[in-house]
Formats: C-alpha cells, structure tokens, sequence
C-alpha cells in the first residue's frame, strides 16, 4: 500500500490514502527526512515476520509445562 | 577757542606729552568714525566720561566750578550710553580690539614719528579687518536672511503638499465610495479553508476545502446566486484547501484560475489538475503586485514572493480585497517566511478583517505581521477538535493583545461579513457546508458525524446533541476534521488532553467549551 504525505500539522503527518481519504499519521510512524509529497510504502515483510514467529515459538516451547 | 580746548582731555594742562597721546588718540577716533561711527563714538565720549569723572575729584583742589565738570560729563555719558546701544555687538568686539591697538601706540610714545607711522598703518589694519569683520557680518545677516527664507519657502510648500493629500485623500474617498455592498463568505469546511466574495453577481472562491465538502460548497454557492465564478484562487496544492477544487471546477463557469505554479504529488492535486485540464482552462501564475477587478471591488496580490520555499504553506496566494473603504486579507497557509516577505514590499497591507492564517497555527501570524495588518476582525478558519492544536494559544494570545474580535468557523460554523465600504458588520450565517460521505470505511462514520453537525445551526445545543455521538465512537476518526476535544471523569472537577494518565478509569469526550460552561478547570497535570 502506497500512501503520500500531503502535509505536516502539528504532531501528524497528514497522508493521502489510495481512496483519496486524507488520514492523519502520528510523526513517530513516518521515516526520518519525508517530506510533503513524499510516497511512503506500507507493505509486509515476510522473511522478518517468520523470524519473529520462530524466534517466539521457541520461547515458548521452552515456558510451558 | 582755546577756552574749548580746557575740556577737551589732553589739553586742558600744557604738557606736551599729554598732547601728543591726546593728538594720536583723537586721530584713531577720527578714523574710527569713517569705519564704524557708534565705535568712534564711544571712544570719544568715553574719554571725556574717565577724564571728566576723575576732575570730578579734583574740583576743590583746582577750584574750578561744578558745572564745568558736570556738565560734559553728563554729556559724555548720554553720548556713550548712545553709542553702546547703537553698536552691535560685533562692532563691540572690534572696539575692544582697537583698545589694545591704542595701548601699544601709548607704549611707543617714546619714538612719537615710528608710532605715528606704525600707528597709522595699524590704524589701516584695524580699519581693514573692520571692514572685513563689517563685511562678514553682512554676509552673515545675509545667510541667516537666506536660511530663513528657505525655512519660509519649505513651510509654505508643506502646507501645500499637507493640502495636496488631504484634497487626494478626500478625492479616493470620494473615488473608494462604492455603492452595494461586499459580502465574504467565511464557510466552515471543517479543518480546511474556503472563501466567497461576491461583490455583487461578481463572485470569486478563494479554496475550497477537503474534497470531501466540494459538493457542500457548490450548493452553498448556488444557493447564493451563483452562476458564474470571476476567479477561483486556489492557494496552495494542500487537499485541505483543493480537496473540493475538482467539484467546483465542474460545476461551474469560471473566468480565471490563479494558482502558484508549484507541484504536488497527490493524487488529489493530480485530479484538480485533470479537471481545469479537462475543462479547456489554463490557470493564472499570481504575480505579487498584481491587480484584479472584481465588480466594484478591487484585490492585489501581495504573495506569493518567491519560486522557492521549503513548505509549501509558503507558496500561498495572499490576497487583500479592498472595497470602498474597506479591506480584507486574505493569507491561505502563508507562514512568516512569507510574511516577512509581504512586509518588507511596499504593500498597503492595513486590513479591516484578516482570515488568520494557516487555521491560526503558530507557523503564522508572526507579531510584526499582525501589527502591520492591524485588523479589527480576524477569522479563523478550523475544524471543531482538530489534532493539530488549531488555533493556537499563542496566536489567539497575539490577536488577543491587539484587541482584535475573533470569529471562529469551529464555534460558530459559516462567518459571513458584510462591507458597505465603510463599515462591515458580521453575520454568524447559521447554514453550514454538507460534507458527503463518499469514501468507505471509518471516514464515512466521522462524515456522518460532521453532516449532523453541519445540518443544524452551530449553538450550544448543536455540540451537546453532539456529545453521544462521540461517546459511541470514542476513537478518533482518521478524518482531520474529527471533533476529538477535550475529556473529563466521571467524578473529577477537571478536564484533560486525550494522553492525560488520569484519565484511566473514566474518558468523557467534552468540547472546551462546554467543559469550561459547565464549570470544570484545566488539569494540571497535562495542560489542556
């Protein structure tokens, strides 16, 4: 999902949805040096997320009686 | 004739040396009298003054009648009381200089013909720098008469000038008496701007809002007789000022586009691009300086003054509409970058209303700006609870310090200001913009929200019928113009911001002012 920074207000980062819904993002989610007009890519990164769930599975094989 | 000579001072005894000073003396009295007769004068009574003052003394010794003596005396006196008043006081001057001339000619007594000789060429020096010192004098009196002159001339021509203004100031007015009236529309569009000024059937839009509320201002528009658009200013490519441009630009005829020549990466932008494009249109670059005739009324572009700002805020078309006596300003989301800009041109920017700008964020409306403009109105263009913190305190504080009356689309929904070209009176228009729930998902809910606010008269009741909405949908719309405002406990006197950590047990959703009405006081934890 691509979204583009409309403009900044305030603590938020004002972006453009595909569907054109202007949606308001806490500055915390926004890379470091974006800029109005920029276009940011939300999207899924799958090899992280099998990392996460195996390095979790492990943990909790480990916890359980 | 020689009974004369007993009272001439040098005479009266028959030494010889006496005579000789007394001769030289009267010679450089004499010659006086030719360069400045009030100086020859005094030399010559003063000496029958001394000499005739000291024989007073000595009346009894040679036992000569008083009235011998007193009598020059008296005379002597008159004539140098006389002479001193008559002289001037650089003729004084030169007086004292001849004084010491006469003592170096008493010391050179010995050598009589050397003295005389020296003497008379002194007397020639002295009558020289007399007639220079004369000389400058003159031309001294002769400048002061000029200066004085001059300073006459220049008084006479301020009067003249003072007396020009006045006659130009009485003809613009006479010129700037326009008759109708002028009315702008301030329309609440949420968290966003958007203008209309009809001068008459002359209507311009300046913005139009987020997309969203495009549909709301065209039948607002139509319900003002509108039929034709002289100019659609689109300040600056933020969906919050062109969201609703795309609708607009279809729905009606319009003369003129003026827009900066700045891109965007929206597709919001792209779409109000394809719709001028598709209407055969070609948008107006605003020049700063340049003058628009709409109707009666008049505006000029004052920004923006440069083709490189960091923000695109800065980019904004500022524009101030005069009609008869009165102004507006016009300011987009122009921050004080371009502000200081505006200011240091040499624009008439006194404005009797100002549309605050950048929805009273603190990136705009610097001090020297607003004391520049010096309005008696502002309006504050800005979304009920908006995330953002507009308006700020610190502007409201500035327009507060200046006693300036502010209305605010979120308290009082459309704000409608009526010029007669002297005065402007301010109407709180109860109709408000509509804005269509086209788009899915959470932002249609928060449409609907914003569409019961905006079909019913913005008043006190309006935002308590307003209250369980919000309670029904406690999480904060991704809309920007969410009515998120301040919260309250069920059992505290205070009310906070959203992130307050009292807020753990209960959060109330409450307008500000509704919180402030009802007596609860700002946390003072978070500071709302």
């Amino acid at each position: 999902m691509k979204v583009i920074i409309d403009r900044f207000e305030g603590d938020y980062a004002v972006v453009e949805l595909p569907d054109l819904t202007m949606v308001d993002m806490p500055i915390s989610l926004i890379p470091e040096g974006a800029k109005e007009g920029d276009v940011l890519v939300i999207g899924i990164d799958p090899d992280e997320t099998d990392k996460r769930k195996e390095r979790i599975k492990k943990l909790m094989d480990d916890l359980w009686e | 004739m020689s009974s004369l000579f007993k009272y001439i001072p040098g005479f009266r005894s028959n030494t010889r040396w006496k005579k000789i000073i007394a001769v030289l003396y009267y010679l450089v009295v004499f010659l006086m009298f030719f360069s400045d007769w009030t100086s020859g004068l005094f030399l010559l009574s003063g000496t029958f003054l001394i000499f005739n003052f000291i024989e007073l003394f000595r009346i009894k010794k040679k036992g000569i009648p008083i009235y011998k003596v007193l009598f020059p005396l008296v005379l002597s006196f008159i004539l140098a009381i006389t002479s001193i008043s008559l002289s001037e006081p650089s003729s004084l001057e030169q007086e004292t200089g001849i004084d010491s001339h006469e003592s170096i000619v008493a010391q050179n007594d010995d050598n009589a013909n050397e003295g005389l000789e020296e003497n008379i060429e002194q007397e020639t020096n002295t009558e020289k720098e007399a007639e220079e010192a004369r000389l400058e004098a003159e031309r001294k009196a002769k400048e002061e008469e000029k200066v004085k002159r001059e300073e006459e001339q220049r008084k006479l021509e301020e009067t003249k000038k003072q007396e020009e203004e006045v006659k130009k100031k009485q003809e613009e007015e006479a010129k700037a008496k326009v008759e109708g009236e002028l009315k702008v529309h301030f329309l609440d569009v949420g968290q966003g701007d958007s203008a209309l000024i009809m001068a008459g059937s002359n209507a311009m839009l300046i913005d139009a809002g987020d997309r969203g509320y495009g549909s709301g201002i065209v039948s607002y528009l139509k319900n003002q007789g509108v039929k034709k658009l002289n100019y659609l200013i689109l300040t600056h490519p933020h969906a919050d000022h062109i969201g609703g441009a795309v609708a607009v630009v279809n729905a009606f005829e319009i003369d003129r586009i003026i827009m900066p020549k700045v891109s965007h990466t929206t597709q919001t932008f792209e779409n109000m691009l394809v719709a001028i494009d598709n209407k055969g249109m070609k948008i107006t670059t605003p020049n700063s300086g340049d003058e628009y005739e709409l109707g009666s009324a008049k505006f000029k572009i004052l920004g923006p003054n440069s083709s490189s700002y960091k923000s695109l805020n800065d980019y904004s078309v500022v524009t101030r509409v005069v009609f008869g006596n009165t102004a507006f300003l016009f300011t987009g989301d122009a921050e004080s970058t371009s502000e200081s800009q505006i200011l240091s041109k040499a624009f008439e920017i006194k404005s009797d209303v100002l549309k605050v700008g950048h929805h009273g964020s603190d990136t705009s409306t610097s001090d020297s700006f607003l004391k520049s403009v010096s309005p008696k109105y502002a309006v504050i263009s800005v979304g009920r609870g908006n995330k953002y913190g507009h308006p700020t305190q610190l502007v409201l504080g500035r327009l507060q310090n200046q006693g300036v009356e502010v209305y605010r689309t979120d308290e009082v929904g459309t704000i409608v200001a009526t010029s007669d070209g002297e005065k402007i009176t301010f109407d709180k228009n109860a109709s408000s913009i509509a804005k269509s729930s086209t788009t899915s998902g959470q932002s249609s809910k928060s449409d609907q929200n914003s569409k019961g606010s905006s079909t019913s008269t913005p008043t006190k009741t309006n935002q308590e019928t307003e209250q369980p909405k919000k309670e029904t949908s406690p999480t904060p719309a991704p809309e920007t113009d969410n009515k998120e405002e301040v919260y309250i406990t069920k059992t505290g006197s205070k009310y906070h911001r959203g992130n307050c950590r009292h807020l753990k047990s209960s959060k109330i959703p409450i307008s500000l002012e509704k919180a402030k009405s009802d007596g609860y006081e700002p946390c003072k934890t978070c500071k709302p």
